[in-house]
């Protein structure tokens, strides 16, 4: 347990050198979600409500739509493909497997390592700037409770794809391309720019099997209450069923791959 | 004309080291093609719902993203990859061996290489602009359809102009990468819609100080026959071309300024 807390610890000691790169982040996060919101200004172009599939939406809430959406973003963001890309280019893997430490858990923690810097130094300011410029609304503390067990799921199920990614780079070298189309999926059916409400039908029905929504579109609605506390129950249940599915996928992949790598000397 | 031919050479070499690997050459460019179709279908969705943005029908925005995206892939082809390295060149002192070379160091450096990835933009952009334009109700005639083109170089240059800022940082802070990721990433989405949705303030920066909204706010303008912002004089319409041309020789002044920067300090 020691040693994963030190990996942690490492991470984010890691993450303090990078000030300088963190700072100009900040600065892209803050113009993305001040134009996301503006574009849903120019949108709804001076009416301040529209009808949707899931009943009357305001340009207020689109607004905090837009903010909270930004926040989960950073929250959940990670470089395991990267890391997994060059683990296996340079075949840093094979000491990895020497290690007495199982690689998902020492990845895991240096993400949670370097998402404590995230969170003090881009989360709050940008959440800062949106409450003094723009304000938030807060909603009570039982849709709260709510929201941050469905963001805390969805960020384990973002890890798990990242995960699962790198893993494929067992197989496929040029794992960015892969990294690159799992974003792309996540600004089309996650929610993360337009929320499922606006969707034409056939697409909600898409995204309905699909785990994507869970991680942005989710919790964003319970954050809203646009969502009751019994269909939350079942999308919570509905992630922890994504999240065991993903770990099996996970596992399979793991074991193939190490005897591939192990057949083939790395 | 000599160097002309030496960068055909160049580049016939180059595409034929990206052809050993052509499984990866072509994957490079279709991911880059579904990147930016799905884009295009979320603007879709948008304009679904909501029908129009401030008076911008959705092959208008199209239109509008389109040239943006289209000048980006083309100048990108050209000068990204160079700029983008030039921060490790520097850092580890490979730039020498260009300024040794007997041909002008900028050229050299451009010439070395061609981001084969990009032609995924404009091939999207090339097929984008044929949908949209058959969608949209533009009278063409030869002098309009002349003017288009030298528009889009006008785009070409002003996007490789920024580039080369980006590069150019590298001669004189570390970091310059990040400075480039926000400076032609962070921006470059304001153009992704009409600049007359923003605040004022991002519209002057975005015309005096940036001048981005040049490579397809205002031409869009003129090709679809929009009405101009009260603010700013419609003759900005015809102003790419120009803008253009003094951005992208302001960029390489300072750009050359770097590199005697580079060379007094020796470092």
């Amino acid at each position: 347990m020691r040693l994963y807390y030190e990996l942690a610890k490492n991470a984010l000691q890691m993450s303090m050198a990078y000030r300088f790169n963190t700072c100009l982040q900040l600065v892209s996060q803050t113009i993305n979600m001040f134009i996301l919101i503006t574009i849903w200004r120019a949108l709804y172009n001076g009416t301040g409500v529209t009808a949707s599939n899931m009943g009357a939406i305001t340009l207020q809430e689109m607004t905090t739509y837009s903010i909270i959406s930004s926040g989960i973003y950073i929250f959940i963001n990670n470089d395991i493909v990267i890391t997994m890309g060059q683990k296996l280019k340079t075949g840093e893997i094979a000491t990895d497997l020497i290690k007495p430490i199982n690689l998902k858990a020492a990845l895991f923690c240096k993400t949670l390592g370097e998402k404590v810097y995230q969170i003090l130094f881009q989360l709050i300011p940008l959440m800062g700037m949106a409450a003094i410029f723009v304000g938030i609304p807060v909603p009570g503390w039982q849709t709260l409770l709510l929201f941050f067990i469905t963001l805390i799921n969805g960020m384990i199920l973002y890890f798990s794809m990242t995960y699962i990614i790198g893993l494929i780079g067992f197989w496929y070298l040029s794992i960015w391309h892969l990294r690159q189309f799992l974003d792309d999926v996540l600004r089309l059916l996650s929610g993360s720019f337009i929320p499922l409400w606006f969707f034409p039908t056939a697409l909600i029905d898409v995204s309905s099997f699909l785990p994507f929504r869970l991680i942005f579109f989710t919790p964003i609605s319970i954050y809203l209450e646009k969502i009751s506390g019994m269909e939350a129950g079942g999308l919570i249940l509905q992630q922890l069923l994504w999240i065991i599915v993903l770990w099996v996928v996970e596992k399979i992949l793991w074991r193939k791959g190490i005897r591939k790598l192990v057949i083939q000397g790395g | 004309m000599y160097y002309l031919k030496l960068y055909v050479k160049f580049i016939v070499a180059h595409l034929q080291s990206k052809m050993e690997y052509k499984f990866s050459f072509f994957s490079d460019i279709l991911v880059q093609i579904i990147t930016y179709s799905i884009h295009y279908f979320n603007i879709w969705i948008l304009l679904n719902k909501f029908g129009s943005m401030q008076g911008w029908s959705f092959y208008e925005i199209v239109f509008l993203y389109n040239m943006n995206l289209f000048t980006y892939g083309v100048s990108a082809l050209f000068v990204w990859e160079p700029m983008r390295e030039l921060e490790n060149m520097v850092q580890e002192g490979s730039f020498d061996s260009i300024l040794t070379k007997p041909i002008n160091p900028f050229l050299h450096l451009v010439f070395r290489q061609f981001r084969t990835l990009y032609l995924g933009h404009t091939l999207l952009g090339i097929i984008v602009f044929y949908i949209c334009l058959s969608n949209l109700p533009i009278h063409w005639d030869i002098y309009k359809a002349i003017w288009f083109v030298i528009v889009l170089a006008g785009g070409v240059l002003i996007q490789a102009a920024v580039m080369i800022l980006g590069g150019a940082v590298s001669f004189w802070i570390v970091k310059s990468k990040a400075v480039i990721d926000t400076g032609i990433y962070g921006l470059r989405f304001f153009l992704n819609y009409p600049i007359s949705i923003y605040d004022i303030w991002v519209q002057v920066i975005l015309t005096f100080i940036i001048p981005y909204a040049f490579v397809n706010f205002y031409p869009a303008q003129y090709f679809l026959s929009k009405e101009s912002t009260s603010l700013f004089p419609p003759i900005l319409q015809y102003g790419t071309p120009l803008v253009g041309v003094v951005l992208f020789f302001i960029a390489y002044k300072i750009w050359s300024l770097g590199v005697g920067k580079y060379q007094s300090t020796g470092s």
